[in-house]
């Protein structure tokens, strides 16, 4: 088991290139998802101080 | 076949309105979070853990199923931002404008991607980081367009004014798709061909290429649930001082 892992994370002595990516695309995709969620709760906050 | 087309008619115009829309897309959203995720999870476990090693490459080849799907998403991102182009400047749709602003930075997020996993990928293959090889070059300038596009549109305060800019930008831009495309045909580059040929049978076996085909379908299906969120962002701040958005928000509260 462990060495099945330790075979998927080296990946013949190519997984730095290969996690490097995957870590890249999700890090990319992670901030996509953030910033529009910041801007509407930005708005949110703002209509309702305004409400208030 | 004249009421579906009717009933299509209608959701398009339905979907010009930014009320209507934010509404209907409160609905879609949880629904195409959760298959969108689902989808591209699978395809990136499927690919890269249960597909074969590459007889030539090794487990490197892997980064293709990352790589391939950003790359052809960046430029087709590009397509649809120049058809929402053309359509805010022949019909003047207000949505369409919106769509195009929203489009362009998850673009220019997938060519980024295309870019840097390319070049970790070459370190291996190619003995380089990066070369200024047609397909590369044309790749970046892509990116920079995506770049231009963006800081346009922040720099016009007037936002109907900024929608006809960047969208003049995009339709002029989409000059690069085909040579980008075709690079690797007009000049000798050490990028390999396309991967993709709509004319020639796929060059991988099917265990390789079935799960990079389910790695598109995530991949555009994160496209939607993307650009669904920042066409909501952006109609919110566009219409911020509208009645609807503060009733909008007593409903998500409720």
């Amino acid at each position: 088991m462990i060495e099945q892992i330790s075979a998927i994370i080296n990946m013949d002595g190519n997984g730095l290139y290969v996690w490097s990516c995957l870590f890249i695309l999700f890090f990319i995709i992670g901030i996509n998802f953030y910033l529009p969620n910041r801007k509407l709760k930005k708005i949110y906050k703002e209509n309702k101080a305004k409400g208030q | 076949m004249n009421k579906i087309w009717n009933y299509i008619k209608n959701w398009f115009i339905e979907m010009g309105s930014p009320p209507l829309f934010f509404k209907w897309s409160s609905k879609i959203l949880p629904w195409l979070l959760f298959i969108s995720i689902s989808v591209f999870i699978v395809g990136l476990l499927w690919g890269l853990f249960y597909s074969p090693t590459d007889y030539k490459q090794g487990d490197v080849y892997r980064i293709i199923y990352i790589h391939v799907p950003s790359a052809i998403l960046g430029q087709s991102i590009f397509m649809f931002m120049a058809i929402c182009g053309f359509i805010t400047m022949v019909w003047r749709v207000k949505i369409s404008g919106m769509l195009l602003k929203s489009a362009a930075p998850i673009g220019a997020s997938f060519t980024l991607i295309a870019l840097l996993t390319g070049s970790i990928w070459g370190k291996p293959t190619w003995g380089t980081w990066w070369v200024w090889d047609a397909r590369l070059t044309s790749t970046l300038i892509l990116f920079f367009i995506y770049a231009a596009i963006i800081g346009l549109h922040s720099s016009i305060d007037d936002k109907t004014k900024a929608d006809r800019a960047i969208s003049i930008v995009s339709l002029v831009g989409i000059a690069i798709i085909p040579i980008i495309k075709k690079s690797v045909d007009w000049w000798q580059t050490l990028h390999q061909p396309s991967t993709f040929s709509l004319t020639s049978a796929p060059s991988m076996t099917p265990d390789m290429y079935q799960p990079l085909l389910l790695c598109f379908l995530g991949f555009y299906l994160i496209f939607a649930l993307l650009l669904t969120m920042n066409l909501r962002a952006e109609v919110v701040v566009r219409e911020k001082n509208r009645s609807w958005v503060s009733k909008q928000f007593l409903d998500l509260e409720r």
